[in-house]
């Protein structure tokens, strides 16, 4: 049932990400849902669930991409990272999903633009890349108050 | 809570390990396709994006067609002329395009559309989901003769050309994207460089060399040497020619014709 429940999650994001979020894009920038999900589902989930359902979120956008297929990879060790922090933090969950955003989005960008530079020696404008990291970083901090209730949501219906 | 625990969990890390190991597998860009599956994934996800598409598109649709139904009688009547006159201007010009085929024929020349091939339409369902890569998905796909490196063109310009292919849809790498690479020409002074992605609503054009003429307001085209796109496509306008004694090239950097952020049609060159 869980299974299902998540995959039917992943399945709404995937469809979000793809077709409604890009009409609303600033800049060509839109905010990463799977990341923010992952985040979220790792704050709350214990690790195993967690990284399983952060593979499954990076193949599905794997899936939208072409060229580049990194979130697989860049998921799973989001996950690790949070469950690992997460033994250790002594605050709300809630502020450590917010913690976690805020250091993942930008990491991720610069990783992302970082591969692209190295693996196929790409180069983008220095001004667009500053203002993707932090128009980047703000869309997914605001995607979190959405986001972090419904999937507590998802949780609490299993209990 | 035992007293294991806090250890166990700390140090427990295999599953991630061995998924970043899988990850990193599938993610090399030989296994890309995952030996087929990822068409048929790709296929099995096609019938959501498909339905919110329509679904989105006929409620944002909905006011406009109301404030449009007040306009439609007398947009009616205004079209009903204009369509007469067409009528008749189209008559003259088949006459037209029947001597020119007749005299091209004669030449030996072979009758061809603007871009040298014919066009498919295809509806824009979805967009890319990734941080710096720029793709749209379309309504068309493998069944309907769509190949991998198609040209797409939107009416003001090139939009770039397919990347991947499933059944009933397909992905088109846009021009702006940082992994897209263009053969492109000067239309005025034939000088030839190479167009990539730079950021969402510019293009850069490299390897042009010092004794180049290139300057703003000139109109960048796809050059003859491309191997994937047709000769003579709009691709942009250069908004920006630069050049410091020391370069070997120029730094030029060109606006898209097409509004590659707005697109909802687009046409496969077949």
């Amino acid at each position: 049932m869980r299974f299902i429940k998540y995959l039917i999650y992943i399945l709404i994001v995937a469809v979000f990400q793809a077709v409604i979020l890009p009409k609303f894009a600033f800049l060509g920038i839109v905010p990463d849902l799977f990341l923010v999900s992952v985040i979220v589902i790792s704050v709350l989930q214990e690790r195993t669930n967690s990284v399983l359902f952060s593979a499954g979120a990076g193949f599905v956008q794997d899936l939208l991409a072409s060229g580049l297929y990194l979130n697989v990879i860049i998921k799973t060790l989001v996950s690790g990272a949070v469950n690992y922090f997460k033994e250790d933090f002594n605050g709300s969950e809630y502020s450590l999903a917010v913690i976690a955003v805020a250091v993942a989005a930008p990491i991720i960008i610069i990783g992302e633009w970082l591969a692209l530079a190295c693996f196929f020696g790409q180069q983008v404008s220095w001004s667009y890349f500053i203002v993707r990291i932090a128009v980047g970083t703000i869309y997914n901090l605001l995607a979190l108050p959405v986001i972090f209730p419904l999937i507590k949501g998802l949780n609490n219906d299993e209990r | 809570m035992t007293r294991y625990e806090p250890f166990r969990k700390k140090k427990d890390f295999s599953l991630v390990i061995l998924l970043v190991a899988i990850a990193l597998f599938f993610s090399y860009s030989a296994y890309a396709n995952l030996f087929g599956v990822r068409f048929l994934l790709t296929s099995a996800v096609y019938p959501f994006q498909y339905v919110a598409a329509g679904v989105w598109g006929w409620t944002t649709g909905v006011p406009a067609n109301i404030i449009h139904l007040r306009n439609l009688s007398s947009d009616h009547a205004i079209l009903k002329d204009k369509y007469n006159a067409a009528l008749i201007k189209l008559a003259v010009k088949d006459e037209l395009a029947a001597e020119n085929k007749r005299l091209s024929e004669a030449l030996g020349f072979k009758a061809r559309s603007r871009y040298g091939s014919s066009m498919m339409a295809a509806k824009v369902i979805g967009r890319s989901g990734g941080s710096w890569l720029s793709l749209i998905e379309v309504n068309k796909g493998s069944l309907q003769g769509v190949r991998v490196d198609l040209p797409v063109v939107a009416v003001s310009g090139l939009v770039g050309r397919v990347v991947e292919v499933s059944s009933l849809s397909s992905k088109v790498q846009l021009i702006v994207d940082p992994l897209s690479a263009v053969a492109a020409a000067s239309q005025r002074s034939r000088d030839q460089g190479v167009v990539s992605g730079y950021s969402f609503d510019r293009l850069a054009m490299n390897y042009v060399g010092t004794g180049a003429e290139i300057s703003a307001g000139d109109l960048i085209v796809t050059s003859s040497t491309s191997g994937l796109f047709p000769p003579g496509i709009p691709i942009g306008t250069v908004t920006s020619s630069e050049k410091k004694e020391s370069d070997l090239f120029y730094k030029i950097t060109v606006r898209p014709a097409a509004n590659l952020s707005r697109l909802e049609e687009v046409f496969i060159l077949l």
